[in-house]
């Protein structure tokens, strides 16, 4: 078996990069595929919250390079998925406890045994990001319709373009407010691909459920009514080579929003 | 190193603990630091393990404990076995709040011959009340009026020196250390020996700040925190661990395979709690904030029953 390492890149922080990899790593798992997530955020680790696995982590990513213990003893279990697996970052060190050649040899040695390998990459371009991007054949860019962010973004995509090893780079446009965008105040996802000239993977929209399932420690692919639940499943679908449509982002959500609908389409009708 | 003497006074504590705490808040006077100490005790019996500590203690703020007065005559035999010297004095009145003449010999001078006749009353105007713990601090200067600046002091306000990082500690610790171990070279969680490791009990390191994410604390010997423990962060010793205050990171006591460790805390929100080669974690879904804002707190203790991690409530 030979899995595909996947790197979850973004440049800037705060873009849900972490959220990313939790969400996308559930689904796919929930899909049946053997799974593995790698945190390489060494000394600000969060994958593990996400995930609700902070009390079971006892061996870590620099634990296995310095040869504590070995690679599969580190690997903690989901509580719900046993398809998917965690290999966290330490949190008393730095990102200087792993070097590029020890993480691709991580990477190498997972590929015998999981259908992807998903890599979350600290925010940055240094060492921690080299770091991440060793071992990667393909690559998610995370970015927000905001400037900043896409600046960052197209940085990332270009040191990504000068990588041989990546092969494919896509991109994952997140926190997407349709209400916005009609208003013209914010970019849409259109816009953003124009820009960055890049293949997309998914559009997620922004949704409050997203802080309360960081906060409960459970990916909000898990809960079925999320509409960024919907949208990330259908990403780790288009990973494993489906083709989805893209997600009506713009679904009315309350009561009265769907009233509004209704009547709207009478109108038009 | 300051060869006046800065005295402490503890009658109001009856405890060891409440010694402890009494002296680390004495030590946020930036003049306690780097010179000899007097210590001014109610009549409770101390062994020479507690003095140990008690000195230790001391001795990590770069002072030196060099005089004791206890009205109990055996604390006073183990003070003078240790090398200290030591005073009997009359039992302290019952109130805590009661001016007590305090007594320094004036030909007291390090190593000298305590001689009480030559005793210099500086009690009453000279004492100030240190955070209305019933805890006083005095200072004698061979028989000279204590500093006027003294006055001045704010117990709240913590001074640049009183902020020692980890290493600082480490560092006081390994340069006492005669015999240095080589604890870098331990694997934490492989099973105890055949042949039990003995720990120095003796040894204990007592770290006064918050232990912040990604902080490690490592000691050979015993460790005692005065203050929360926040997740992310990791304490190793050899012995016990009591955090007098939240842990919510992760404990490992008994390091070297010491299955009699216990761990201690006001509040127990441990991620993980390790004794010797035993591991037990956090129920899921109980991932309450470690900051916890109610004064309700229930101290417990951990320790190993039948080769798992019980905890039990300390009354």
């Amino acid at each position: 078996m030979t899995g595909s390492v996947i790197v979850i890149t973004s440049g800037k922080g705060g873009v849900g990069k972490t959220t990313t990899s939790a969400n996308i790593g559930t689904a796919l798992a929930k899909d049946g595929n053997k799974v593995v997530l790698i945190d390489t955020d060494i000394g600000l680790r969060n994958l593990d919250l996400l995930l609700g696995l902070e009390n079971r982590i006892v061996y870590t990513i620099v634990d296995v390079v310095e040869e504590r213990c070995k690679l599969k003893q580190a690997l903690v279990k989901d509580k719900k998925n046993p398809n998917l697996c965690l290999l966290a970052a330490a949190q008393t060190r730095d990102k200087s406890a792993v070097t590029a050649e020890q993480l691709k040899e991580i990477c190498d040695t997972l590929k015998e045994d999981f259908d992807y390998i998903l890599v979350d990459c600290p925010a940055g371009i240094e060492q921690g990001f080299q770091n991440a991007v060793a071992g990667a054949n393909e690559a998610i860019v995370v970015t927000t319709p905001e400037m900043s962010a896409i600046r960052d973004a197209d940085r990332i995509i270009g040191l990504l373009e000068a990588k041989e090893e990546v092969e494919k780079y896509r991109l994952l446009v997140n926190r997407v407010r349709p209400n916005l965008i009609k208003t013209n105040d914010m970019m849409s996802v259109e816009d953003v691909v124009e820009i960055l000239s890049c293949d997309l993977i998914g559009v997620i929209p922004e949704d409050t459920g997203v802080i309360t399932s960081t906060n409960k420690g459970e990916p909000i692919v898990n809960d079925e009514n999320s509409l960024a639940g919907q949208a990330y499943m259908n990403v780790a679908k288009r990973i494993q080579g489906e083709e989805v449509p893209f997600l009506d982002i713009d679904q009315p959500r309350t009561f009265i929003e769907k009233v509004k609908k209704f009547f709207s389409k009478k109108v038009k009708a | 190193m300051n060869n006046d003497l800065f005295v402490i006074d503890l009658s109001g504590c009856n405890n060891t603990g409440e010694i402890i705490t009494s002296v680390s808040a004495a030590f946020e006077v930036p003049e306690a630091k780097e010179r000899k100490i007097g210590l001014k005790l109610n009549d409770i019996t101390l062994n020479q393990a507690q003095m140990i500590s008690i000195q230790s203690l001391i001795a990590s703020y770069a002072s030196e404990l060099s005089y004791i007065e206890t009205p109990n005559e055996a604390t006073k035999n183990i003070c003078e076995n240790m090398g200290i010297n030591a005073q009997l004095c009359e039992k302290p009145q019952t109130s805590a709040q009661a001016e007590i003449a305090f007594e320094i010999p004036k030909t007291f001078q390090g190593n000298g011959e305590a001689e009480s006749d030559n005793a210099q009353d500086f009690a009453g105007n000279n004492t100030l009340e240190f955070q209305g713990n019933g805890l006083n601090v005095g200072m004698g200067a061979n028989g000279e009026m204590p500093n006027s600046g003294f006055e001045e002091f704010k117990p709240n306000e913590f001074n640049e020196d009183g902020k020692q990082t980890m290493e600082t500690y480490k560092k006081a610790y390994d340069e006492n250390e005669e015999e240095k171990q080589t604890w870098e070279e331990v694997d934490y969680y492989a099973p105890p020996t055949d042949e039990p490791v003995i720990v120095d009990s003796k040894q204990t390191i007592y770290v006064t700040q918050t232990l912040r994410s990604g902080q490690v604390l490592e000691f050979d010997g015993n460790i005692v925190i005065i203050g929360d423990c926040h997740p992310g962060s990791e304490i190793k010793a050899t012995g016990d661990i009591t955090v007098w205050g939240v842990l919510g990171s992760i404990a490992h006591a008994g390091a070297k395979g010491n299955r009699d460790a216990k761990i201690r805390a006001l509040k127990m929100n441990a991620v993980q709690l390790r004794i010797a080669d035993c591991y037990s974690r956090r129920p899921d879904g109980t991932n309450i904030p470690y900051i916890i804002k109610s004064s309700t707190f229930i101290p417990e203790e951990a320790r190993i029953v039948d080769d798992s991690i019980v905890l039990f409530k300390i009354n």
